[in-house]
């Protein structure tokens, strides 16, 4: 008998160190995919900004993209992540509630030459929770990157992609999207999918940038009235959105806290950032809700599909803070108010002299502002965190996380660009922006054999 | 609309905004008005881009 319920306890022992492994390596598999999901925004980024280019300045567009992704993931390795783990509570730098915050905390787990930053077979975790903000910082280097192309100078975009992927959107994170943020615990801050910490930090940097560089050549006459600078090839723009959408789905996935880890928190339910619960198949009613919604507004206002497919992207953006707790027909309706407020308020833009080419000041910063505000409207009163006396979402704290975020976009983004101007780091030369950037600086053609009519199909 | 709890732990079972109100089916008429409305518009905008090209 004895003999019998050793082995079984054996058994028991042997079973749960293999689901414990087992738990372990879905929940590093889990964020290992989002990173590559994630990728394939930078994809579409890629094809949306050659795609929205002049036939003349495709390539250098395509360069500027592919440098930023290739800067900010080391300056994220080398300084980002250190930033959100310590910023949390303010420029105190001081332990949170939690006790996941502070500049004690982030030397110990964050440093780039601390044991956890590097391949550790006791840390599964590490490598791919820094991979997965790695690339949401990317993201919002990217989401500025569209703003400014066919005049701006590589190494002053790098420059300011740099800042915006590694410190601004980073220190928005750390206060607004980590349980010890402050303006989590005071306000009650929610913002699940980061339509304020990413999508507005993001749009209001290049607003920051585009008041400095200045419109392209030929985009206003003297009277103030805008000249349309068409994309030069429409299709591969509207493919690269979509990739972006795809990729947004690891980008919302990786918004989710895997249960049953030593960092986790539940052993049987999965949470969103703030640790409260969440499920994916929550995402997934709300997030294709609010893309319809977005694209059936984007429609109904413009019929043009660049803002059909924009409108999709503002659809998942206006519902993104909310993903978790909206009831997917209310997912639709925000989507499709975001989706009609794109065109107009682009053209508010417009007429104020800003020539953002991709409308990613509209669609990131000002569709960020309703998605944040939406929560603080319809979500009044559900607690931010888990536990007893938990603050809750309002709308005044809602309005603050917006202030903040506008904020940490346009100040940092118009405060550099202006030092870069001084310096001369910032515009092209006028000359060179008439040649074309491609024939300027890069040593191959996009289209060597120029672009014809296809050649008659064979017999 | 708003929450109906102040604790996350009472939670069990759906939690969405609105969950177990009124507020849902308001919600849903709102979403298909949408949607139908959307395809009023629309289709009256494309039987209007054919008769603009027919007259040509």
């Amino acid at each position: 008998m004895e003999e019998q319920l050793k082995e079984l306890a054996e058994k028991v022992a042997a079973l749960e160190s293999g689901s414990g492994a087992t738990n372990t390596m879905f929940a590093e598999t889990y964020y290992y995919l989002t990173i590559a999901l994630m990728v394939v925004i930078h994809a579409g980024f890629l094809a949306y900004e050659m795609g929205a280019s002049r036939h003349k300045n495709v390539l250098a567009s395509g360069i500027k993209n592919i440098l930023a992704f290739a800067f900010v993931i080391p300056a994220f390795y080398f300084i980002g992540w250190w930033v959100y783990w310590a910023f949390p509570t303010g420029i105190s730098l001081s332990a949170g509630p939690n006790g996941i915050s502070g500049a004690a905390y982030a030397n110990e787990i964050a440093l780039p030459w601390v044991e956890y930053m590097g391949p550790n077979i006791a840390d599964n975790a590490s490598g791919v929770f820094w991979g997965a903000f790695a690339l949401f910082a990317a993201t919002t280097a990217s989401i500025f990157s569209g703003a400014v192309i066919e005049r701006i100078q590589v190494v002053g975009f790098l420059i300011l992609a740099i800042f915006l992927g590694a410190i601004a959107w980073v220190v928005a994170a750390a206060w607004g999207w980590h349980s010890d943020g402050w303006l989590v615990q005071s306000w009650g801050y929610h913002d699940f999918g980061a339509a304020g910490v990413v999508h507005m930090v993001a749009g209001f940097f290049a607003l920051g940038v585009l008041i400095n560089l200045g419109p392209r050549i030929g985009r206003f006459n003297a009277d103030g009235t805008g000249n349309p600078m068409g994309a030069h090839n429409l299709p591969l723009t509207l493919v690269g959105l979509m990739m972006i959408i795809v990729g947004f789905w690891g980008f919302l996935m990786a918004c989710v806290i895997v249960p049953g880890e030593a960092w986790s928190w539940f052993g049987d339910k999965w949470a969103n950032i703030y640790g409260t619960p969440v499920t994916l198949s929550a995402l997934a009613f709300n997030i294709l809700m609010g893309f319809a919604g977005g694209i059936i507004g984007a429609w109904m206002v413009t019929r043009d599909p660049f803002w059909m497919m924009s409108g999709a992207l503002a659809g998942i953006i206006s519902c993104a803070s909310g993903l978790d707790i909206w009831w997917p027909p209310l997912a639709l309706a925000i989507g499709f108010v975001g989706g009609a407020a794109l065109k107009p308020c682009a053209d508010f833009l417009e007429k104020r002299g800003i020539d953002d080419a991709v409308g990613a000041v509209t669609v990131h910063g000002t569709i960020g502002i309703w998605g944040v505000m939406a929560v603080g409207i319809f979500a009044i009163g559900y607690p931010a965190l888990g536990g007893e006396g938990a603050p809750t979402v309002s709308f005044i704290g809602q309005l603050v996380g917006v202030i903040v975020m506008f904020l940490l976009g346009f100040v940092p983004g118009y405060v550099i660009s202006l030092l870069l101007k001084g310096m001369g780091l910032l515009r092209v030369g006028e000359e060179a922006e008439l040649a074309g950037l491609d024939m300027t600086k890069v040593p191959v053609s996009a289209y060597p054999e120029g672009i014809g009519n296809s050649p008659a199909p064979a017999e | 609309m708003g929450s109906s709890f102040d604790n996350w732990d009472a939670v069990e079972g759906a939690y969405y905004m609105g969950a177990g109100t009124s507020w849902e089916v308001i919600w849903t008429l709102v979403a298909l008005a949408i949607c139908i409305i959307a395809l009023i518009a629309g289709s009256r905008h494309e039987l209007e881009a054919y008769k603009k090209v027919a007259k040509k």
